[in-house]
């Protein structure tokens, strides 16, 4: 029987997001946004913490020009980790819900 | 960003954890959002302190969690008893309590959302005016070395009603005595013309300071260096200047090439020799000072202004000296009177009535000269705010009171499994406490919106110099704010706890829904809270009548000229080096274009609009006392007036005639005086023909006319003699244009501004505004019009939060006698008597208040007479007023539950029976 998946929907979601390459806090909001999971941004970010902490993804400040004016912004990236945490748990589901053998038949 | 050092302190707040991971990378989210546009408004100071709170409550929860899931008992184990003495066990039940409240808070969301508005405003209020009390009384001045060694020195003339400055001679004599000072410095104001390569003149406010102005203060230059003793003489080769950061900052662009550059001041060129480090904000805190000069650079500045340097009658410098190790404020005033004593020995002309005094520097602000009134403000709007915050504390107590009611069976729950008196007044304190902190966060919230607003209020105050209000939100207010909240919490959550507790807490158990215990005392409590609220909002109500009545009393009070329709326009000749005679020139032209502009029905020059800072003051004697050498002449308020001005300010010629176009420079020497210096100078004479001197200049002036008196520098000063000349006899520099115009003055501002534009296109023109709003918000009436927009919003803040209380009473009262209402109506009684019933009962509440309050009000109307005018602090029709608005609103408050009253249905209360 397979062990239950090592991250939660939400944080699901968010490596899900980040599986394409590396992108800013505001971008993951804007996508948690449009799945209906409105974060205030302090709340936002201590999720985030909690996903970098735990070694899942990694971020950092980049620079940016906004109208002419330069801001920063955080940026995150999956780890290695990351990317094997969202592996399993979509091992998880395709094992609970058989849609691997569906697709492969 | 703009306010970066909130932004600075709120970040140092955090614990590392809680900056590094939520509040950076939001902040950095929410700058790029404003940016872009995306946000709908930029980054506010409120914005920002609204996400610092929201990482604290993150923390805070992440904390509780952290140390609930330590104290959670593993399964299975035993129950731990309510009163345990183990401190593993009591942290668990208070954290218990805190789960508790928390979840009886949220299921009363309505109450919850009430209280801490409630206490919200009355932490707000108190939090922001705490800000402004903290940064002129308390705290040490920004940027300056041990500032509480400082102490001003300011002269006093015989019976003037204001502390005057010291002439730069004396000045000199007091540093070279031997006093406990171990050094003074000088410093006055001056507005100059600055250019720079390629761009035209601008106005900056500028400090002439002696040399060891900022070595004196401890204040750092960065970058440059500071002046040089040399640099502080008469007369040097190379004048220097220095910037304040901000004008560096928005005026240079923060370029570090300044320093060393040259920038031209009043026409003459000027080397910038360093930036006034950001953390000082000036001497005189509330003044934007843009530009600090040394003495040397004067001669330069203003030729003409050397003459003043030498004189002993010019009283223009600001003194402020370090005390020398020990020295004592009494020592130091007696080493002073010697010095005094000697002056006016020496010089018994310019020194007859003076005398000087000592002023600790925390006790001079914000302006030496009002000699410590603010002190007395402050008093009093503390004393204001305490008391909104005590008709908010009676009011969440109220609400407790009323939600208790409907908790006895509950409290009977908890007591009967076990839950001592203590615990459960332990967890309804708890509860309080939480609302407390609740109201802190909101309360904290609002008071940096209204320090900010009254930034902006102060930023627009027109007294001819730029102001500022350097007030930080920062930790200590907000560790006071907390205070009042823990305080106002246990206030609020005591009362109610006492109540619930008392008795036989199994009685509510017993008796079900229907259970009173301790009903009577508890409804008792609640009406006096009531009284409490009436009699405190009624107080509130009363001082912002005497406000309002002072406002409506000025028009009274003799301003001795017309404020309505009239347009003052400044303009300042003299920074771009206009000579007098190319001065008086312009004049002329532009009196005569104003003139036939269309909707102008007078016009005139004067030196100073009413009320601002360019009023002069010269003395004069009569002539046949000229003889006297040892008379020192009387100190009158100068205006240098146009033909025509009379007549657009509206000032009312009694006799003689106006300044006419032939009183020349070259023609004989003529002057017009208003009634007090008519009456006092010749009593029982006519005036008209007298001749006056003026001992500084040695001139004789035929008085040609008397006008009526008039209000000239505060709207509180006893009569003052003036002096009124003709502008082309003494020269006003930076004149006003007065204009009275048939329809809207504002219309005439474009028109006027285009002429001054087309007849001298260099010549700035600052201060375009209406009589009316000069007067409101220049120094005439400034204080008054702050005072009654914030006594007002007290006062209906505090009508507010007693209505929403005596409703509650009395509703709550009705509540408990429904089945006896039915039983007097089924018995007959109609709905009149009824409704008298209920209102009698609010309303009898209201009269205890209302003679309470009136009886207090009378002590804070004599708090507050100091600064009322043309008002009794005890004035019968602001009373009157007041009780009427405060019986209306009880009567509104009561009539509601009252009505609900007649519309018991006595068959359901008879069945209840």
């Amino acid at each position: 029987m397979s062990t239950l998946p090592p991250v939660t929907h939400l944080q699901f979601l968010i490596l899900e997001a980040l599986r394409d390459g590396e992108i800013a806090g505001a971008e993951v909001r804007g996508i948690l946004a449009d799945h209906g999971v409105r974060r205030t941004l302090p709340a936002f970010y201590e999720l985030m913490s909690r996903l970098e902490r735990a070694g899942l993804v990694v971020g950092h400040y980049a620079p940016k020009l906004v109208k002419g004016q330069n801001v920063r912004e955080r940026r995150y990236a999956l780890t290695a980790a990351g990317s094997g945490a969202h592996e399993d748990t979509c091992r998880f589901y395709r094992s609970r819900t058989g849609v691997q053998e569906q697709e492969a038949s | 960003m703009k306010c970066s050092p909130l932004v600075r302190g709120l970040r140092a707040s955090l614990p590392d954890g809680l900056r590094r991971w939520l509040f950076d990378p939001s902040l950095a989210e929410l700058t790029s959002e404003a940016v872009a546009g995306q946000s709908a408004s930029p980054v506010s100071g409120v914005r920002i302190v609204g996400l610092w709170l929201h990482c604290w409550l993150i923390g805070l929860r992440a904390a509780v969690s952290a140390c609930a899931r330590r104290l959670r008992p593993p399964r299975g184990a035993e129950h731990v008893s309510f009163s345990s003495p183990d401190p593993e066990s009591f942290m668990q039940s208070v954290l218990q309590d805190v789960r508790y409240s928390f979840r009886a808070l949220r299921a009363s969301r309505g109450f919850t959302a009430v209280a801490i508005l409630t206490l919200a405003l009355g932490i707000g209020v108190n939090t922001a005016i705490f800000t402004i009390v903290d940064m002129m009384l308390f705290r040490p001045m920004p940027g300056v070395q041990d500032s509480e060694e400082l102490a001003y020195v300011m002269g006093r003339d015989g019976d003037a009603p204001f502390l005057m400055n010291l002439s730069y001679p004396n000045y000199q004599d007091l540093l070279a005595a031997d006093t406990g000072f171990s050094d003074l410095l000088g410093y006055s104001w001056r507005v100059v013309g600055l250019s720079t390569a390629g761009s035209g003149a601008e106005r900056a406010f500028a400090q002439v300071v002696t040399a060891n102005y900022f070595g004196l203060q401890g204040v750092a230059i960065s970058p440059g260096r500071d002046f040089t003793a040399d640099e502080g003489l008469v007369d040097v080769p190379a004048p220097v200047m220095m910037i304040t950061h901000d004008y560096w900052q928005t005026r240079f662009g923060g370029d570090p090439e300044v320093v060393g550059s040259t920038v031209e001041l009043n026409g003459t060129p000027f080397t910038v020799v360093g930036v006034v480090s950001p953390a000082y904000v000036g001497i005189d805190s509330m003044l934007a000072i843009q530009i600090y000069i040394p003495v040397g650079g004067l001669p330069a500045l203003a030729p003409s202004a050397v003459a003043s340097l030498r004189s002993r009658t010019s009283v223009q410098f600001r003194v402020v000296g370090r005390v020398a190790g020990g020295a004592g404020a009494p020592q130091l005033q007696e080493e002073v009177d010697a010095v005094a004593a000697q002056l006016r020995d020496d010089f018994p002309v310019a020194n007859a009535d003076q005398e000087l005094v000592v002023i600790p520097e925390r006790a001079a602000r914000p302006d030496a000269s009002a000699g410590g009134q603010f002190a007395q403000i402050a008093v009093i709007f503390g004393l204001l705010v305490g008391m909104v915050l005590l008709i908010a504390c009676a009011n969440v107590a109220n609400l407790m009171l009323a939600r208790a009611t409907g908790r006895d069976s509950e409290v009977a729950v908890r007591s009967a499994l076990g839950a001592g008196r203590w615990r459960i007044m332990r967890q309804i304190a708890i509860e309080s406490m939480m609302l407390g902190l609740g109201g802190a966060a909101a309360g904290i919230l609002l008071a940096v919106w209204a320090t900010e607003t009254l930034r902006g209020v102060v930023a627009g105050w027109q007294i001819g110099m730029p102001l500022q209000l350097p007030l930080q939100t920062d930790l200590r207010a907000m560790a006071f704010g907390t205070a009042v909240a823990v305080l106002a919490s246990l206030i609020a959550g005591t009362l109610p706890a006492l109540q619930i507790t008392r008795g036989d807490l199994t009685l509510g158990l017993r008796q079900g829904s229907r259970s009173v215990s301790a009903g009577g005392a508890r409804q008792r409590l609640r009406g006096m809270l009531v009284v409490a609220q009436v009699a405190v909002s009624l107080i509130l109500i009363i001082a912002a009548g005497l406000f309002l009545r002072s406002l409506a009393g000025v028009r009274d009070a003799g301003l001795g000229f017309e404020t309505e329709g009239r347009l003052y326009v400044s303009f300042d000749p003299d920074v771009v080096g206009y000579e007098r005679d190319e001065g008086l020139a312009l004049h002329d032209e532009l009196l005569a274009a104003t003139r036939v502009l269309p909707g102008v029905s007078a016009v005139g020059l004067v030196n100073s609009e009413p009320f601002g800072s360019r009023t002069g003051f010269t003395t004069t004697l009569p002539e046949r006392d000229a003889a006297d050498e040892t008379n020192p002449g009387l100190m009158t308020v100068r205006w240098r007036i146009s033909p025509g001005y009379l007549e657009a300010i509206g000032t009312r010629l009694l006799r003689g005639r106006d300044v006419a176009p032939s009183d020349t420079a070259d023609g004989p020497l003529v002057a017009i005086v208003n009634e007090v210096m008519a009456t006092s100078t010749w009593p029982g004479e006519d005036p008209i023909g007298k001749r006056l001197v003026t001992p500084g200049s040695g001139r004789t002036y035929e008085v040609i006319g008397v006008v009526e008196q008039g209000k000239y520098m505060l709207i509180w000063e006893e009569p003052q003699k003036a002096l009124y000349l003709p502008a082309a006899q003494s020269y006003p520099s930076t004149p006003t244009l007065v204009v009275h115009a048939q329809g809207d003055p504002l219309l005439l501002a474009e028109p006027i501004r285009q002429l001054l534009q087309r007849l001298a296109p260099t010549v700035p023109v600052f201060g375009v505004m209406t009589a009316e709003e000069s007067l409101r918000n220049g120094r005439g009436l400034m204080l008054i019009s702050l005072a009654t927009g914030l006594v007002g919003a007290f006062g209906v803040l505090g009508l507010m939060l007693a209505t929403i209380g005596l409703y509650g009473v009395v509703a709550y009262a009705v509540g408990q006698r429904l089945r006896e209402f039915g039983v007097r109506i089924a018995l007959g009684a109609d709905t009149r008597s009824v409704l008298r019933l209920v209102v009698r009962q609010g309303l009898a509440m209201s009269a205890v208040g209302v003679v309470v309050g009136a009886l207090l009000a009378m002590g804070v109307g004599r708090l507050l007479s100091s600064l009322l005018v043309g008002v009794s602090p005890t004035d019968p029709l602001v009373f009157g007023v007041a009780i009427a608005i405060v019986v209306a609103t009880a009567a509104a408050a009561s009539l509601v539950p009252a009505w609900r009253a007649t519309r018991v249905d006595p068959v359901n209360a008879l069945r209840g029976e």
